[in-house]
């Protein structure tokens, strides 16, 4: 009974929690009070665009993103990913490749195409020199949003975050 | 009867046992450690940005009122106490996952890991903390301990501090406790 519940529980496990700690890994997350509280301090600032930014991180309810340059770890959150774009019925919004990294996103949509309640971004084979943190250079990068999320808007978010895909992200609605 | 008596008695027994076991809290650990050489201990209450109480509307005293210290702990660490650091660093993990905060942010990396902790509502919080900790360089806990805060009152808040210049007060005063 014990093995099953251990079973079903590291089966379930979300893989952010599992590598929050581990070394080879750069973990962050913002959970939904954080975004409560930001919202409750309802922030203006005279420019136009930065007002847009603050809405949309308004609108998030949760963010989380990890990195790591171990192929191990990365193996593990491919597995993660695509038992989790089934269990959650999540559709392939695009894929991209930038200058070799490849980029998925996946969505759980709305009735409103511009709006999406989930977003998993999932980026590998990044070469050293697209993203720099400090001295580690991630090959793979995981990034999770939940809450009423405006396709229009977060390729912004991506692009703040010098992530790769951000510009293909923010045509896809251009279109 | 006597049986009865003995009964409680053990039972009052267990219980004075549970209590004395109880983890450390916060608050203890920062009374246990302001006489430790180690580390640095500050307590910095709000009357220290020199805000007189007249300059102030009533919406900006209310919010000023709900917000009562800053309290902060560090642990610098030196070639003489690298040994002590990682004890230290387990300690007041232990002490901080013991307490009922609720995660705000969370980053953790190889070298640096913060924390954003929050205790009580999103609306009205008693207690904001924040944890960092770098392995070369040590860790510091900071707590801003208020009552029921006004969170959203913040930004009217940090405006009327800057019109008093509570700033400078505020760098001047740590100065000279420093």
């Amino acid at each position: 009974m014990v093995a099953l519940i251990t079973a079903a529980f590291s089966w379930g496990q979300d893989v952010f929690e599992k590598y929050e700690y581990d070394d080879s890994v750069s973990y962050f997350s913002i959970s939904p009070k954080m975004f409560q509280m930001l919202a409750k301090l309802s922030i203006e600032t005279s420019d136009p665009e930065a007002d847009k930014f603050i809405k949309l991180v308004e609108e998030i309810e949760s963010f989380k993103v990890i990195t790591t340059e171990s192929e191990d770890i990365a193996k593990d959150i491919q597995i993660w990913v695509d038992k989790h774009i089934k269990t959650q019925n999540l559709e392939e919004l695009m894929r991209v490749r930038d200058k070799g990294a490849h980029v998925n996103f996946y969505v759980k949509s709305t009735k409103n195409d511009d709006r999406v309640k989930k977003l998993l971004m999932f980026v590998i084979d990044i070469n050293g020199d697209q993203i720099n943190l400090g001295d580690r250079n991630p090959e793979t990068v995981l990034l999770y949003l939940s809450g009423d999320i405006d396709l229009t808007q977060i390729s912004k978010l991506v692009n703040e975050m010098n992530l790769p895909g951000g510009q293909q992200l923010g045509k896809l609605n251009e279109k | 009867m006597r049986n009865k008596m003995k009964k409680l008695l053990i039972f009052a027994v267990v219980v004075a046992f549970v209590g004395c076991s109880k983890t450390q809290s916060i608050q203890e650990y920062y009374v246990a450690k302001s006489e430790d050489p180690n580390f640095l201990v500050i307590d910095i209450p709000t009357s220290i940005l020199g805000i007189k109480n007249e300059v102030l509307n009533e919406e900006e005293q209310a919010a000023l009122d709900s917000f009562q210290k800053l309290n902060v702990l560090m642990f610098r660490k030196t070639v003489a106490n690298a040994d002590q650091f990682p004890e230290e660093l387990k300690a007041i993990c232990q002490i901080i996952d013991g307490e009922q905060f609720d995660p705000l942010m969370t980053l953790s990396d190889r070298q640096f890991s913060g924390k954003l902790l929050l205790e009580g509502s999103v609306e009205r919080p008693d207690e904001i903390v924040f944890f960092g900790s770098a392995s070369d360089e040590g860790f510091l806990l900071a707590r801003l301990i208020g009552s029921k805060m006004q969170v959203e009152k913040a930004v009217v808040l940090a405006k009327a501090l800057e019109r008093e210049g509570a700033l400078d007060n505020a760098v001047e005063a740590i100065g000279q406790i420093l």
